[in-house]
């Protein structure tokens, strides 16, 4: 073993105490920034080549970007941080196995079939990751969806397999066919991931996670890097399973990103029983002696957690017990929620992660923007039961947009006795509604 | 690089990210996400090993892109795990214990 693998091995071997020290609740910081300083230090002292100046500065460019892309954002953004931060690994991988095409390192057959193969793997995952980025930090309103995308998709998929083999095979070689085997597994990339919808995207991100992981080890392996491999699949595998169990808890198969999302079907949305304004709310937050604030996907697309926590403040200055569920599931990835209300300056006291299961509901719940995660058909655990709720007298609220919610379902807490419909951006009501509780 | 010693690798580190997986909770998977990405970051050294070395201009150009690419992604996921660490030790935030 060279010095420079063992340099590798040494920065994986930091990157798993890490991870490690994060499974058991410890600090992991220090170790994953020693991980990263080797990885960079090992290759830089022991690699040597001409090219230093150039290297220190895209190592400087490259620190500069990660200084704007980690702080110039809250944690609001994280999902949309995630996937564009995915698309770059993938984006990397794939032009260092470009590298090693263009400078002739691999012989044909397997070494060059296995770089290809992290090209494709790279682009399509970079160009992917391009566009959830773009949906979740809503820079792409739009959805196209077309019966034929999966069709096509599979054969563009196909058509760049196809060529992959060609230049693995040693059959042609040159700038432009490797341009062109690049553009393809973009194009494969961006076919795929256009048709999916904003709920779908932190999903497809995090798939994309597991295919930049594979391509790699698959790169490792060309390369004759053994710490990239062992890397690579643990990362693949990790964000392959976290993905699965993501994709069962929001019951959102991962078939769906494959095939596109079906048509939503038109279901009659139930009248809602008991309409209110802001003024109604604010009449009955007053009375009440103890309120549950449930936040969703909704409170923080409308970037409205600051308002919750300060409608929390005036509630509280009034005498009230005031509970925050920060559930898992209420963000766009599991867990964003509790640190984007810490962020916030929610109180420790007020938080909540999951509602006992037997616990009786405070006679006063107010849900902003969370139609999916109150839904009682979804029967998602760590919530409370509001149709219970509801039939015990407890009043319940509901702040929210659209009667469809992100999954175009249709909430029958409705319909319900005692539950209020407001209906307005998560935002603008919880800021009316702080205005009111202001004047008395 | 040998197949089977690949393959051999591949194998224990599958088995150390599914042992991982199972015991994480649905409240810390974010956590978890941010530093699979610190995984991946791994690209970097590869990168600048192959860029030290490459003559042709477009081999400089796609190390050039592959060093600032792989940097900003290990580097910002890095901050981005700080920031995160710093926000579950408050008083009050579950960690991933359990």
């Amino acid at each position: 073993m060279d010095d420079i693998t063992l340099g590798l091995a040494l920065a994986g071997l930091l990157l798993l105490i890490g991870m490690q020290r994060m499974q058991v609740g410890q600090t992991a910081f220090p170790w994953f920034a020693a991980g990263l300083a080797v990885a960079v230090l090992a290759p830089l002292t022991l690699g040597g080549g001409e090219n230093q100046l150039m290297l220190l500065a895209a190592l400087g460019l490259g620190v500069a970007l990660a200084l704007i892309l980690g702080l110039a954002a809250s944690m609001a953004d994280l999902a949309a941080r995630l996937a564009l931060l995915h698309g770059l690994t993938g984006a990397a991988t794939a032009l260092v196995a470009s590298l090693a095409l263009i400078e002739r390192l691999l012989e044909p057959g397997l070494p060059l079939g296995l770089a290809c193969l992290a090209i494709l793997l790279g682009a399509f995952s970079a160009a992917g990751a391009a566009v959830t980025h773009a949906r979740l930090a809503n820079l792409l309103p739009q959805v196209w969806r077309h019966i034929s995308q999966a069709g096509a998709g599979i054969l563009l998929l196909a058509a760049t397999l196809g060529l992959g083999v060609i230049l693995a095979l040693g059959l042609r070689e040159g700038p432009a066919w490797l341009l062109l085997f690049l553009s393809l597994a973009a194009a494969s990339g961006l076919t795929f991931t256009l048709p999916l919808a904003e709920r779908e995207a932190p999903l497809a991100a995090s798939l994309f996670g597991s295919l930049s992981g594979l391509a790699l080890a698959l790169l490792g392996t060309a390369l004759d890097l053994p710490p990239l491999v062992a890397t690579g699949i643990l990362s693949a595998g990790l964000t392959l399973l976290l993905s699965l169990h993501l994709s069962h808890s929001v019951q959102l198969p991962l078939r769906r990103l494959l095939w596109g999302a079906p048509p939503a079907e038109s279901e009659e949305v139930p009248h809602p029983a008991h309409p209110l304004g802001a003024e109604g709310v604010a009449e009955r937050l007053r009375a009440a002696r103890e309120v549950l604030l449930i936040p969703g996907f909704g409170c923080i697309a409308a970037g409205a957690c600051s308002e919750l926590i300060e409608l929390g403040r005036h509630l509280e200055a009034r005498g009230s017990r005031v509970r925050l569920l920060a559930h898992p599931l209420a963000g766009r990835l599991p867990g964003q929620l509790p640190l984007l209300l810490r962020e916030a300056g929610a109180p420790a006291e007020w938080l909540i992660e999951c509602w006992p299961q037997d616990a009786d509901t405070p006679e006063m719940t107010l849900t902003v923007g969370a139609h999916d995660l109150i839904n009682p058909e979804l029967a998602r655990p760590g919530l409370p039961d509001l149709r219970r709720a509801s039939s015990q007298g407890h009043e319940v609220i509901l702040l929210m947009k659209s009667l469809a919610g992100f999954s175009g379902s249709i909430n029958p807490l409705l319909a319900q006795p005692h539950v209020h419909l407001w209906q307005e951006d998560a935002r603008a009501g919880l800021e009316r509604l702080n205005e009111l509780l202001r004047q008395g | 690089m040998d197949l089977g010693a690949a393959l051999t690798i591949a194998l224990l580190a599958a088995l150390l990210g599914q042992a991982w997986a199972l015991r994480i909770r649905l409240g810390a998977q974010a956590s978890w996400l941010v530093a699979a990405l610190m995984l991946n970051a791994m690209s970097l050294p590869a990168a600048i090993l192959l860029l030290g070395d490459a003559r042709e201009g477009l081999g400089l150009l796609a190390g050039f892109g592959a060093v600032l690419a792989s940097s900003a992604a290990g580097l910002g996921a890095l901050i981005w795990l700080r920031r995160m660490e710093r926000l579950q030790k408050m008083e009050g935030l579950p960690t991933d214990h359990g």
